[in-house]
């Protein structure tokens, strides 16, 4: 059976007028799955999920590349047709849930205002929303502001929030880690049942390998806006191909990680080559005679971006 | 040889006072009943969540804040790294000048023998000598928190305070740090007092372990015996809650539970109380002490007899 695919992100480059930021990412995201962009900090994957609803910060324009969104390429699409994706079809859910919430409005008002119907019906679907959040007490939460709430409260609001108009994708960058370690469990299990029980989509951002690990489904690696591998996560975690993906993985168990003195040129040279050329501990001659390898398929579901799986 | 004590303290109780509306001012106990040892080459981690009073705890080792109740003992010099590099150097002072000041206010020599300690010290942490001329914003995170460690130990501390010195930083860099701390605790022969949210980080650098929840230790313990014997309530959640990346199996989601009460609605009893999963009558009627099970093992648990091993 082929999978139906809900969004697919072909040759995305990202950037300003002088350089690119994100470059020529693609991936797709099926029917009913989760899939995690894994990067650190500077890596591109809050821009590409931005570049998805069109809220990329002021100077970032999408340079080429297509965005399809159920046969519709949002890149062509203008601000007033954005305007019935955003929230109605693709929610978003970001890190810092205090910042994202209006505090001087309630949790029932913030949930209300994007509900349609006459005031009783609002306020029964902003319990029952709340409810399937799991947040205790939804009634009485209704009168609350933001800040009488706890920070895994608020993420429970926000996603609230983000469901009430049934979106069939969930955008959710670093929804747990400004979270502490029993709540952040608790937010990915909200999550991992939205998504069994509703079929809910997720495009699921995060730089920790374990939340990683355990919530999404498909994974794409980005390092300096590539996408330098894409893995089911079981065979990402277990086999990692690119040297990056490996080194990542000896970092986050501590022990094993031979790298201390990496990272540590003040000048990072740039050039025309592989991206992880400066820091590869694999390189070759040929890494520096070629130029950006390209996205090379192992198998049909591993693709690695490095010159070492050339056939 | 017994290690000498660097750090004692003997009930330790501190409060803060929070407005919670116009007229009502509350008195909240940041600390109660903390007792605390640090020995010489010693390195203890305070492992424990957002709010727990596991910050307040290291300014009273500073000296920052002072204590309500109880007296608290140092006999060697501190130093401190925090969480936020950003903001712990001096955005105006070359990196040369913040490294050289701490050493020419407390040893009174020349800055010859200054410079030359900062070269060393550089060096140390992995960094090279074209940072000196540098001001903070032209490094990165990792290497700004570099240059703090560097600056705490320019005078020769017996003892670092670290609080969260890794939790801004990536997860490659992570290591890095962490490595570096190890070897330099080798090298210098200084002791560690490291607060910490993360089991990963607790991990990698203690010799004891001291697991805080609201202000209370509910448990000490040798490192080794993580995960190898009984533990409290709390910290079985804790260990439950971290989404291991190479674990054979998902966490356990639907044994976590309940979030930590607000500071308005404490009630009589454990702390834990509200989110404990062995709960009895008798819990209510006080908040249990920390009682040593072994010379290297306490736990403050009313069912001591109850709990298990984790595995």
């Amino acid at each position: 059976m082929k999978k139906m695919s809900l969004l697919k992100v072909e040759n995305l480059s990202l950037g300003s007028d002088r350089i690119s930021i994100v470059k020529e990412v693609s991936f797709v995201i099926h029917r009913g799955e989760i899939y995690g962009l894994l990067g650190e900090s500077g890596s591109g994957k809050t821009l590409t999920s931005l570049s998805i609803i069109r809220l990329l910060p002021p100077g970032v324009h999408i340079l080429s590349g297509k965005i399809i969104f159920k046969e519709i390429d949002l890149t062509g699409l203008d601000e007033e047709n954005l305007r019935n994706i955003r929230g109605k079809e693709i929610a978003l859910i970001l890190q810092d849930p205090l910042s994202a919430l209006n505090p001087v409005l309630t949790v029932g008002e913030q949930i209300e205002e994007v509900l349609s119907g006459n005031k009783a019906e609002r306020k029964r679907r902003a319990i029952e929303l709340l409810k399937e959040v799991g947040l205790p007490d939804p009634e009485m939460r209704l009168r609350n502001y933001p800040h009488e709430l706890s920070g895994g409260m608020r993420q429970r609001v926000m996603i609230a929030i983000s469901l009430a108009r049934d979106p069939s994708l969930l955008i959710a960058d670093e929804p747990t880690t400004a979270l502490d370690l029993t709540l952040q469990i608790q937010i990915m299990k909200l999550l991992l049942s939205l998504n069994q029980k509703k079929g809910l989509s997720i495009l699921f951002i995060t730089h920790d390998l374990g939340v990683m690990r355990w919530i999404a489904r498909r994974v794409g690696v980005l390092y300096k806006g590539f996408l330098i591998e894409e893995a089911p996560v079981e065979d990402l975690f277990k086999t990692p191909l690119h040297p990056y993906a490996k080194e990542l993985m000896k970092a986050y168990s501590i022990e094993d990680s031979g790298t201390e003195m990496r990272a540590l040129n003040l000048k990072t040279q740039e050039h025309q080559g592989c991206p992880y050329l400066a820091l590869c501990s694999e390189k070759t001659e040929k890494c520096y005679k070629k130029g950006v390898p390209p996205l090379i398929a192992i198998s049909p579901k591993r693709k690695v971006r490095c010159w070492h799986y050339e056939k | 040889m017994k290690n000498k004590l660097l750090v004692q303290a003997k009930g330790l109780w501190k409060s803060y006072e929070i407005r919670v509306s116009l007229f009502k001012k509350i008195r909240f106990w940041a600390l109660k009943n903390i007792n605390l040892e640090i020995k010489e080459r010693e390195s203890v981690v305070l492992l424990g969540e957002s709010g727990c009073g596991k910050t307040t705890l290291g300014k009273l080792i500073l000296g920052i804040e002072k204590p309500d109740k109880g007296h608290i003992e140092v006999s060697t010099s501190v130093q401190a790294v925090f969480q936020d590099p950003y903001a712990s150097l001096n955005p105006r002072m070359k990196i040369k000048e913040s490294l050289l000041e701490p050493f020419l206010i407390k040893f009174r020599k020349s800055e010859k023998e200054g410079l030359k300690k900062v070269i060393n010290l550089l060096r140390e942490v992995g960094l090279s000598k074209e940072v000196l001329e540098l001001y903070p914003h032209a490094l990165s995170g990792g290497q700004r928190q570099r240059v703090a460690l560097a600056r705490a130990l320019i005078t020769d501390p017996g003892l670092l305070v670290l609080d969260e010195p890794t939790s801004s930083l990536d997860v490659s860099v992570e290591a890095q740090i962490l490595k570096v701390l190890k070897r330099l605790r080798e090298k210098t022969g200084a002791s560690y007092f490291l607060i910490t949210h993360s089991l990963r980080v607790a991990k990698a650098l203690a010799d004891k372990i001291l697991v805080m929840y609201m202000g209370n230790i509910v448990e000490e313990f040798s490192a080794e015996l993580l995960n190898k014997t009984m533990h409290h309530p709390y910290t079985q959640m804790l260990i439950r809650a971290y989404p291991d990346p190479f674990a054979p199996s998902p966490p356990p989601f639907d044994q976590i539970k309940g979030e930590v009460a607000g500071i308005t609605e404490i009630k009589k009893g454990c702390p834990f109380y509200p989110r404990c999963p062995i709960k009895e009558d008798i819990c209510l009627t006080g908040s249990p002490e920390l009682k040593p099970l072994s010379r290297k093992h306490s736990i403050a648990c009313f069912l001591v007899s109850k709990l298990n091993h984790l595995n």
